[in-house]
C-alpha cells in the first residue's frame, strides 16, 4: 500500500515544470493518496483500505530510473547550485547559462532552454515515471526489472522533449517567440529561471517542506501572498499540477479496468467518473502546496521583481508561453502515461501484484 | 403513501400471502429444493437481499414448475412487475386470476398493477370487488361509519388502511382529486380544520426525512384544497422523483388554485418545461422509466435498464427524461458522441425540456465544444432563468471563448441567486473564482461549473 503521490527529488522549476513537479513534491503529510487493487479495479482514496489492501506502487524504496540519453537529449542534470540555508531559496549566482544569449530572432530551443524547461525535464520525467515502479521487494526481480524497462522506454526525456518542442513550435509564432525572448533573456528573467532551477535540486526538497510547515506559525506578508496567488492565477499552476497527477492516476485506473476480465470490467465512463471524483480532493491540497512552494522559490525576489515576473506571465507573450508549454507537457504526459500503464499491467497483471502483496503481507502506509 | 411504498407493500403482501397460504404444508415438512414452494421461497429471499434478477428467475422457474399454482403465479407477477417486465407480469396475473377469480390477494395485486400501467378504472373495479366479498354489515360500516369510528378502525387494521390509501392514490392519479379528498375525509385520513400545509412546511424546513416531507404534503393536498403552495410543492417533489402524471396533476391543481398571476405563470411554465407541456407521458411509459432508473442506479443492470428506457420511448417518444438516461448510459461506456446524439434527440422530441437542454449543454461543455455548449446552455437559462448550474456552465463556455462580459453577467446572476436562496456555500468556488477574475482579469484556468441542487422540483434526471 502506498501513497500514489508524494515527494519527488525535485521542486519548482520554470513556470511549466513548476506545475508538474509540484504534484510530486507534496509533503508526505499534505496529500495522502492511497492506491490499491480491489477486485479488478484500482481504487484511489485519501484513506487506506479497510481490508488491508494491496500495493500498486511505492516510492520510498525504489531506485531512480536510468536517464536515457540521446544525441539531442537535454543534460541529465542541472549544474549544482548551492541551496540557501535561509528560509527561502538561495539567491543564485549570476546566471551563466550554457546557451549563448542571442540578440536575433528567438528559437523554440532557446526559449525552452532559457526558461529552464529543457534542463529540468529529465528530473520531472524521472519523478513521473517512478510512480509506476513497485516498492523494493514487492515483486520479483524479474517483474521489477520488466516494469523498469517499460517505464524507462516510455518516460525517455529526450523523446518527450522532442514532442514538447514540436508541439510548442506548432502553437507559437515567431513574433510571440521573440516577445518571450525579451523576458527570458533579460537579467531578471534569467534570475527567475536560476531561482527555479536552484529550487529544483533534490536536496532542496526538505527545505521547502520545512518552509511550508513554518508558514503556519509565520505566514507570508499579505502583499507577497497576493503576488503568488496572482502568479498561480495567471499560470494555472495548481490546476495543471492536479491535471498531471490525475494523468498518472487515471492511466493506472484505466489500464487496470482494461485488464480485467470482460464480465467484471468497469465501464470506461465509470472509470473516468471515478478519476474525476479525485480532482476536487486533490485540487485543494495541491493549491496550498503550490502557493507554499512559490513563496519559497521566489523568496529572494523583491515584491517589485516578483510583480515584474507576474506581469510578464500575464502579458500576451507570457500567456502564450504558458499555454503552449502547459498543453504540450500535459498532452505528452497523458499519452505516455496511458501507454506505460497499459504495458506495465499487461506485463505484470494486477493479479500478480495482488498475490505478491498477499505473500508479503499488508504493509502500513508510508 | 407514495406509489413506491404502495408497490413495495404490495409485493411484500403478495409474498406474505404466498407464505401464509403454504404455511401449513411448510410446517409439516420442508419442500424439496426444486419444488415450486422452495423456488418461491428462494425468490423471496433473493428479493429481500436485493438480488432482484435472481428473484425473477426463481419466480419464473416456480411458475413453470407449477403452472396452476396461484401463489407461484402471483410471485412471478409481482417480480415481473417490479422489474418492469409488464407483459410477463400481466400474463402471470391473468393466469392467476383465471385460476382464482375470487381470490382477494390476486385482485389486490391486479389492482396495483393496473394502477402502474394507468388502467385506473380496472384498478378501482378490483378494489370494489374486494370490498364486495366482505359481509354487508362490514361494507356498510366501512363505507358509512362516521369519521371518529373510521380512525380506530384503520388503525387496528393495517391492511384496511393500505386498502384505503391505494384507493386514494388511484383516484389522485386518475385525476379525480375531489373524490380522493372525499374518501380521505370519510375515512378520517385527514381531519377538518387542521393546518397540514404548515406542518409540511415545518417538516421541510426542519430537516424532516424526504419521505416524511412527502407524506406531509400529500396530507396537505388531501386535507387543504385551498393550500395552493403546498399542492404545488407536492407536485414539484413528484416531478423530481419522476412521477410525471401525478406531478403534472398536482402542479396544475396548485396553479389553478393560486390567486397570484405570477405564480400562475410560473406553474404553467413548470408544466411546459419540466413535465412535457402539451406532450403528456403515458402512465406505462412513466412506470417503465422509473423502474429502468432503479435497475440502472440501484442494481447496475445496464442491459435491463437500457431495454426499459427504449420501451418507454417507444410508448411515449416525446417523453424527454429517458433520452437523458440513454445519454448517461452512453457516457458510462465512454461514448460521448453517443450521449450527445441521445440528448439532441431528446430536445428534438421535446424542445421545451429544460433539463434535456441543460444536460446537453453540460456534455458539450465537457467535450470542450464551447460554441455548441454556449448555444445549448443559453437555451437552458432562457427556459429557466434561475438554473444556477446552467448559468455557471454557460459562464464557463463563455469564458473559454474569451467572452468576458458574458461570463461576468452569467456568474453574477448565478452567484447572486444562489446566495439569496440557499446560502453562500452553495457557490463558494465559482464566487471565489469570480472575485479573482474581477481583481486580476482572466486567468489561465476555466471557471468551475458545479451543478448544485438548489430548488425543490428542479433536480434529478
Amino acid at each position: 500500500m502506498t501513497r500514489g503521490l508524494k515527494r519527488a527529488p525535485a521542486t519548482v522549476f520554470t513556470l511549466v515544470t513548476l506545475v508538474a513537479v509540484a504534484t510530486l513534491a507534496m509533503p508526505a503529510h499534505a496529500l495522502e493518496v492511497y492506491r490499491w487493487i480491489e477486485g479488478a479495479t484500482v481504487v484511489y482514496s485519501d484513506q487506506p483500505p479497510q481490508s488491508g489492501g494491496v500495493v500498486l506502487t511505492s516510492l520510498p524504496a525504489r531506485e531512480p530510473l536510468p536517464v536515457v540519453t540521446a544525441p539531442d537529449a537535454p543534460p541529465a542534470d542541472v549544474p549544482p547550485v548551492e541551496a540557501a540555508p535561509a528560509e527561502t531559496a538561495a539567491v543564485p549566482p549570476a546566471p551563466e547559462p550554457d546557451v549563448v544569449l542571442r540578440a536575433g530572432p528567438a528559437t523554440v530551443d532557446e526559449i525552452l532552454e532559457l526558461s529552464g524547461m529543457r534542463s529540468q525535464l529529465p528530473g520531472l520525467v524521472r519523478a513521473l515515471g517512478a510512480e509506476y515502479l513497485p516498492p523494493a521487494g514487492q515483486l520479483s526481480e524479474h517483474d521489477t526489472a520488466l516494469i523498469g524497462q517499460i517505464v524507462a522506454r516510455h518516460f525517455a526525456p529526450a523523446r518527450l522533449y522532442a514532442v514538447i518542442r514540436d508541439d510548442f513550435r506548432r502553437r507559437v509564432e515567431q513574433k510571440q517567440l521573440d516577445a518571450m525572448a525579451v523576458w527570458f533573456r533579460s537579467p531578471i528573467g534569467r534570475r527567475v529561471t536560476a531561482l527555479e532551477m536552484a529550487a529544483s535540486r533534490p536536496e532542496v526538497a526538505p527545505k521547502i517542506e520545512a518552509f511550508a510547515a513554518g508558514l503556519k506559525s509565520s505566514p507570508a506578508p499579505a502583499s507577497r501572498l497576493e503576488l503568488v496567488q496572482r502568479l498561480d492565477w495567471v499560470t494555472g499552476a495548481s490546476h495543471e499540477t492536479t491535471e498531471l497527477g490525475l494523468s498518472i492516476a487515471g492511466s493506472v485506473a484505466r489500464a487496470a479496468a482494461a485488464s480485467a476480465p470482460a464480465e467484471r470490467r468497469a465501464r470506461a465512463g465509470l472509470v473516468e467518473r471515478r478519476i474525476e471524483e479525485m480532482r476536487g480532493q486533490m485540487a485543494a491540497l495541491v493549491g496550498q502546496n503550490v502557493l507554499a512552494q512559490m513563496l519559497y522559490v521566489y523568496g529572494p525576489l523583491s515584491d517589485a521583481e516578483l510583480k515584474e515576473y507576474v506581469d510578464f506571465l500575464a502579458s500576451p507573450p507570457g500567456r502564450a508561453y504558458g499555454r503552449a508549454a502547459h498543453s504540450a507537457l500535459l498532452r505528452v504526459v497523458r499519452e505516455v502515461a496511458d501507454r506505460t500503464a497499459l504495458e506495465v499491467l499487461r506485463a505484470v497483471p494486477p493479479q500478480r501484484w495482488v498475490s505478491a502483496q498477499k505473500a508479503a503481507g499488508a504493509t502500513a502506509p508510508r | 403513501m407514495t406509489a413506491r411504498v404502495t408497490v413495495t407493500l404490495a409485493i411484500a403482501l403478495a409474498f406474505v400471502s404466498v407464505w401464509t397460504g403454504t404455511a401449513g404444508a411448510q410446517e409439516r415438512r420442508p419442500p424439496p429444493a426444486e419444488s415450486p414452494g422452495a423456488l418461491v421461497e428462494r425468490a423471496r429471499a433473493a428479493y429481500a437481499q436485493g438480488r432482484h434478477q435472481e428473484a425473477l428467475e426463481m419466480a419464473r422457474r416456480a411458475a413453470v414448475a407449477a403452472p396452476r399454482s396461484v401463489s407461484a403465479l402471483l410471485a412471478l407477477g409481482a417480480m415481473a412487475e417490479f422489474m418492469g417486465e409488464f407483459d410477463e407480469g400481466y400474463q402471470a396475473y391473468a393466469q392467476a386470476q383465471a385460476l382464482a377469480p375470487n381470490d382477494n390477494v390476486t385482485r389486490y395485486r391486479v389492482a396495483s398493477f393496473a394502477t402502474r400501467i394507468g388502467d385506473y378504472d380496472r384498478a378501482l373495479r378490483e378494489l370494489d370487488a374486494i370490498l364486495g366479498t366482505q359481509p354487508k354489515s362490514m361494507q356498510f360500516f366501512f363505507r358509512w361509519a362516521p369519521a371518529f369510528l373510521q380512525k380506530p378502525l384503520l388503525k387496528r387494521s393495517p391492511a384496511l388502511e393500505q386498502f384505503v390509501a391505494l384507493q386514494i392514490d388511484i383516484l389522485m392519479e386518475k385525476g379525480d382529486v375531489a373524490e380522493a379528498r372525499r374518501l380521505a375525509r370519510r375515512h378520517a385520513v385527514v381531519d377538518p380544520g387542521r393546518d397540514y400545509c404548515a406542518e409540511a412546511n415545518a417538516k421541510k424546513t426542519g430537516g424532516g426525512s424526504p419521505d416524511e416531507v412527502f407524506k406531509a404534503y400529500r396530507l396537505a393536498v388531501l386535507g387543504q384544497p385551498s393550500a395552493a403552495d403546498c399542492i404545488w410543492w407536492y407536485g414539484q417533489w413528484l416531478s423530481d422523483e419522476g412521477y410525471m402524471r401525478l406531478g403534472r396533476l398536482m402542479v396544475e391543481e396548485g396553479t389553478r388554485m393560486t390567486s397570484s398571476p405570477e405564480n400562475k405563470n410560473s406553474g404553467n411554465r413548470f408544466v411546459r418545461i419540466r413535465l412535457g407541456g402539451p406532450r403528456p407521458v403515458a402512465k406505462r411509459a412513466e412506470s417503465l422509466f422509473l423502474i429502468a432508473k432503479q435497475r440502472y442506479l440501484r442494481d447496475g443492470d445496464v442491459e435491463g435498464a437500457g431495454r426499459l428506457f427504449d420501451e418507454s420511448l417507444r410508448l411515449s417518444p416525446t417523453f424527454a427524461r429517458p433520452y437523458s438516461y440513454k445519454a448517461r448510459l452512453a457516457l458510462d461506456d465512454g461514448d460521448r458522441e453517443g450521449a450527445v446524439r441521445w440528448l439532441r434527440r431528446g430536445v428534438e422530441a421535446d424542445p421545451d425540456s429544460w433539463r434535456t437542454w441543460h444536460n446537453l449543454g453540460k456534455v458539450l461543455l465537457a467535450a470542450e465544444r464551447w460554441d455548441e455548449a454556449e448555444q445549448a446552455l443559453a437555451k437552458t437559462v432562457d427556459l429557466f432563468p434561475d438554473d444556477v448550474g446552467g448559468r455557471l456552465a454557460l459562464a464557463r463556455a463563455l469564458y473559454a471563448q474569451g467572452k468576458w462580459d458574458g461570463y461576468r453577467k452569467q456568474t453574477e446572476y448565478a452567484v447572486g441567486f444562489a446566495r439569496g436562496c440557499c446560502g453562500a456555500d452553495v457557490v463558494k468556488e465559482p464566487a471565489g473564482f469570480f472575485d479573482k477574475f474581477q481583481r486580476w482579469g482572466p486567468g489561465a484556468v476555466l471557471p468551475p461549473a458545479p451543478d448544485p441542487r438548489v430548488i425543490f422540483g428542479w433536480n434529478q434526471d
